[in-house]
């Protein structure tokens, strides 16, 4: 871990003045936090936020992550457990969160010139040329200046490719590596990389869904390190050009720009479970058709064709996702 | 009142985040109510409301005022503060704190190992912050509105 993160060895992440550096930012919990933030009778209560019908967990506090209840729960299932551990469910309230969001992006936008809002609650910054401020004491004041300014908690993590920084901020969420939020690779080792990548999953891998995740643990790939280490030719063949470049990113080579990953518009969700369980067919028929009306909207908006709908209906799944976080 | 700003729950509102801007002459004569223009600075200048009252916009919010244990320091019941988290708190500051799961307006005391939060009201007492209490100072209290005429 943090042991060996400062003794410099022939790491391919060692920064040279021109390559390019990125940091990703992400707000902790981000829609429980911006309720916590106005709420002083929320401060150490576990704190869920539900879809708009009130249907279901579209966010969940610190607290609540800790009781092990999962995202996409129908609220009228954890009746029992809220009650026992005094769960605070809150409506969703977009406007708030778009509020602080872009708050949050003002503020980072004060640390870099180029930056890419990828949702609304991580941004990626490039931190290029940067050397000079130490990458790592940068990201501390980022998130110095945020907690201060607003009152939200980020996480910085930072690498010489984006799939790089995702990962480090994956790293510094879940305190794999780094301190105090702030993980970066760049100032870590060979040996201390190999160490940490060994332990963390394929499926943790920006862009890596769960069907590759699938496909790659059938070949024997299982961890960040052997996807890393991957022939990246191979990876090619079996795969696509994508998860190529995702390997090279994993190598410290940068093929992705800010800007250029738009998940957006690959795949368009509109689903959510209902307030209650309903019977009758006509319920649900009505209930689908707007749902594809939204979905239809939503593709128009971005100036895109379909090439495949795909509906889905059935019996409530705990795990599953009710509403996308980007919330509109 | 409120329409023209987004309001957040109970009893939060947001500066609007791009506000337009309306910059109005200052009256050169001042009018006499017994205190010194605080827009003094001001004379002969035009004076937008939004850059008076709000310096930082990223980091500002407004708190409507419940109640009167700030009277003493010109705060009553209905004005909405101006509250800028990006100040550091300071002894002596007006400020938004957090205290026990409730929401207060007090002015700040931190001098020789005591800290108080201080109202403004000869019938409140202080509120003193004990080991173990949780205070937290949200922000900075730098101005307050309120327009007489809905």
């Amino acid at each position: 871990m943090s042991s060996s993160a400062n003794s410099n060895g022939s790491s391919p992440n060692a920064v040279s003045p021109d390559r390019p550096v990125f940091a990703l930012v992400d707000c902790n919990n981000f829609y429980a936090s911006c309720e916590k933030l106005f709420d002083p009778r929320l401060k150490t209560r576990p704190v869920v936020v539900l879809s708009n019908n009130d249907g279901c967990v579209v966010a969940r506090s610190a607290e609540v992550k800790a009781l092990g209840i999962p995202m996409g729960v129908p609220w009228f299932q954890l009746q029992a457990q809220a009650r026992k551990h005094g769960i605070v469910a809150c409506s969703s309230n977009y406007a708030l969160y778009a509020d602080m969001s872009n708050r949050v992006v003002e503020v980072l936008s004060s640390f870099s010139p180029k930056i890419e809002v990828y949702s609304i609650d991580e941004s990626f910054l490039d931190f290029t040329g940067f050397e000079r401020q130490g990458y790592t004491s940068y990201g501390a004041e980022i998130r110095q200046r945020v907690a201060d300014w607003l009152g939200l908690a980020v996480c910085v993590g930072i690498g010489t490719s984006k799939t790089l920084a995702k990962l480090a901020n994956h790293c510094a969420k879940k305190s794999h590596a780094g301190a105090d939020g702030v993980c970066d690779f760049t100032v870590m080792s060979e040996p201390a990389l190999v160490q940490l990548f060994a332990r963390i999953v394929v499926g943790e891998v920006w862009g890596v869904g769960r069907q590759i995740t699938a496909r790659l643990e059938a070949m024997g790939i299982k961890t960040v390190l052997q996807l890393r280490d991957a022939n990246p030719e191979t990876i090619r063949s079996r795969f696509s050009v994508v998860l190529e470049r995702t390997v090279r990113e994993l190598r410290g080579i940068s093929c992705l720009d800010l800007q250029e990953v738009d998940p957006d518009k690959q795949q368009i969700m509109s689903s959510r479970s209902f307030g209650a369980v309903i019977y009758e067919l006509a319920d649900l028929e009505e209930a689908v058709a707007s749902y594809i009306a939204k979905a239809a909207e939503k593709l128009r908006a971005q100036d895109s064709l379909a090439g495949a709908v795909q509906v889905t209906s059935g019996p409530t799944f705990s795990n599953r996702r009710c509403r996308s976080t980007n919330g509109r | 009142m409120l329409e023209s700003a987004a309001l957040f729950g109970p009893g939060i509102v947001v500066p609007m985040p791009h506000a337009p801007r309306l910059a109005l002459p200052l009256d050169t004569v001042k009018i006499s109510a017994g205190f010194p223009s605080p827009a003094a600075d001001y004379e002969d200048k035009r004076l937008d409301i939004n850059d008076y009252l709000v310096r930082n916009p990223v980091s500002t919010f407004f708190f409507p005022v419940e109640g009167d244990s700030m009277q003493g320091a010109e705060i009553f019941d209905g004005d909405i503060l101006v509250v800028d988290k990006s100040i550091r708190p300071r002894h002596g500051l007006v400020v938004v704190a957090f205290v026990n799961g409730e929401r207060l307006v007090k002015r700040l005391y931190r001098r020789a190992g005591r800290v108080a939060l201080i109202a403004e009201n000869p019938s409140y007492p202080a509120l003193e912050i004990h080991e173990g209490m949780e205070l937290e100072v949200w922000g900075v209290v730098v101005g307050k509105f309120k327009r007489f005429v809905t």
